[in-house]
């Protein structure tokens, strides 16, 4: 069991309402009807704790707002991010409708994950299978590794231009580490019989590493990608900072620059949205790719 | 198919930074169709012997040669059955047996009929399309013994194979060693530390014992030949025949070991 997940996921990574094991089958189509509640549909007490709190914390927004506690410039109410939300979508927000914003901004995270698992995929190999390529690459991904997005923006930007290279270039460079950290342990991971048995049945080194060696790195590798995902995600806003004229983190940035806070905590809410879709979906993913790994 | 181990010698590091001989002077000639059973306390070198007639790792002095053909790497000619099952995993018990002769390019239709065959020779007809996590620890070897013999080894080499498999599945997989053993006529080598399995499936019985190790003792055995004609049954293993071969078998490995 211990070689399906050979890197730890930290907790904050996760969505919080969702359990890691996923939402169980048929919870959300039987809570309503089964009422009581038979064993196979009951909804894990976490998750009505989790869902609960949300409700207390929204509660607690709008107390907070519609009593006057706090000025609508500081902290919109619930209702009128939720009208602003509506309009973005319908009408826009700096010449763009929230799907066109959200779209670039997707364009830009998947351009940069492409890239990230094209040269992240075989670095990760490399550092897992063999000497030099650990010793030639792996002090580089250390290197790159803690180094904030934002500290090295302005350095791709003198290089790449303000264009939409330089975006996907900060973007990508963000999502490289975690991927190649989590190929590399994967590739290092595989059993020794696994390779032996396929060897002795006349496998050449790279029908080892396409047959043997990748299949059993693939868990792994999704691991990393949904780590990287995050990272990419989270370094979007930073990207987008700089000579956007579309993007989600362009429109929240442009709505600071006129104090629409309502507009800010909705292109907040739709980021967050976003990133939980993500991260179920490669979740799914997991399932569909790599459900063997659940077994072993 | 006759294999020949000359002189073979194998040395590890040790921690200290000095070498470690496992196993020193090394002599066994293998004949077509013998089953070979290496018996051994854990630790006396047979599967590191087991490893390099398969080639995993490289003899310090010495030579293997299968007919006239010098071992320096895994081959073909000689399949393996190891301890832990080391399927795949992500493919199903007919994809793992196939597993072979995709790499050998192969068609998938030729492939799968070929992969039936062997499962049925191992007693899993119909099981194919099983996921690896379905089956229990005496089908997974079963289906890592089909895997080996759809590749057509001439030689196989059997590490242990039912050491990780409860009692009464392991009697069952012994009868199934033999009768493939009969019915293929491969020449099998087949390591273990339990006396009864060494007389119970060998035609051959060598023991490897001591510091280096070394072939304590090389003998005939026609126990599990006569089960065999008897129905592959395991009660010859209580006779009192069966019993003083036991016991004269454990006093050389405990001799061996002492010196």
């Amino acid at each position: 069991m211990s070689h399906s997940t050979p890197i730890a996921v930290p907790d904050i990574a996760l969505p919080l309402v969702v359990p890691s094991e996923g939402i169980p089958r048929g919870a959300e189509v039987d809570a309503g009807t089964s009422g009581s509640g038979g064993r196979a549909f009951a909804v894990p007490a976490r998750l009505w704790i989790s869902a609960a709190t949300i409700a207390g914390l929204v509660a607690l927004w709008w107390v907070a707002s519609a009593s006057g506690a706090v000025p609508a410039l500081f902290l919109p109410s619930p209702q009128s991010v939720l009208t602003r939300l509506w309009s973005i979508a319908t009408e826009g927000f700096v010449d763009a409708t929230l799907a066109q914003h959200l779209l670039a901004s997707l364009f830009r995270v998947f351009a940069a994950l492409a890239a990230a698992l094209i040269i992240g995929v075989p670095v990760g190999l490399a550092i897992g299978l063999s000497t030099v390529g650990r010793g030639v690459l792996d002090p580089i991904i250390e290197f790159l590794r803690p180094i904030p997005p934002l500290a090295y923006l302005p350095l791709v930007i003198i290089w790449a231009g303000i264009g939409e290279t330089a975006k996907v270039l900060v973007i990508g460079l963000a999502m490289l580490p975690p991927i190649v950290i989590a190929t590399a342990a994967g590739a290092r991971g595989v059993e020794r019989n696994r390779v032996n048995v396929a060897r002795a049945l006349g496998a050449t080194r790279a029908q080892v590493l396409r047959f043997v060696v990748l299949p059993s790195a693939l868990p792994s590798i999704l691991t990393g990608t949904r780590i990287a995902l995050g990272a990419g995600w989270s370094t979007l806003v930073a990207a987008e900072l700089v000579a956007a004229t579309r993007g989600v983190g362009f429109m929240i940035q442009s709505a600071a620059n006129f104090l629409a806070t309502d507009v800010v905590v909705a292109g907040i809410l739709v980021i967050a949205a976003v990133a939980f879709v993500l991260e179920l979906g490669v979740r799914l993913l997991e399932k569909a790719l790599v459900g063997w790994s659940l077994h072993s | 198919m006759a294999l020949t181990i000359f002189e073979l010698g194998v040395r590890f590091p040790a921690p200290d930074g000095s070498e470690t001989a496992v196993l020193h002077d090394i002599n066994l000639t293998i004949e077509p169709g013998e089953l070979v059973v290496l018996l051994g306390a854990s630790g006396c070198g047979k599967s590191t012997l087991l490893n390099a007639i398969a080639g995993f790792n490289q003899p310090s002095t010495g030579e293997i040669w299968v007919d006239r053909r010098r071992v320096e790497g895994p081959g073909i000619d000689r399949g393996v059955v190891l301890q832990t099952d080391a399927l795949y995993p992500w493919l199903n018990a007919r994809e793992n047996v196939g597993f072979g002769l995709r790499l050998r390019g192969v068609s998938k239709a030729e492939r799968e009929a070929r992969a039936d065959e062997a499962l049925a020779l191992v007693g899993l007809e119909g099981k194919g399309d099983h996921a690896v996590w379905q089956l229990s620890g005496g089908m997974r070897q079963r289906v890592s013994l089909a895997r080996a013999l759809v590749a057509d080894p001439e030689i196989l080499l059997m590490d242990e194979p039912l050491g990780a498999l409860d009692a009464l599945t392991r009697e069952n997989m012994q009868d199934l060693v033999l009768d493939v053993w009969q019915r293929t006529g491969k020449t099998i080598v087949f390591v273990t530390h339990g006396l009864d399995e060494a007389l119970y499936l060998g035609s051959r019985v060598v023991v490897i014992a001591g510091r280096p190790g070394r072939i304590a003792l090389d003998e005939r055995s026609d126990l599990g030949r006569r089960a065999l004609a008897e129905g592959a049954s395991g009660r010859i293993k209580s006779t009192p025949e069966f019993a003083a071969a036991r016991e004269r078998l454990r006093g050389v490995i405990f001799a061996g070991a002492e010196q």
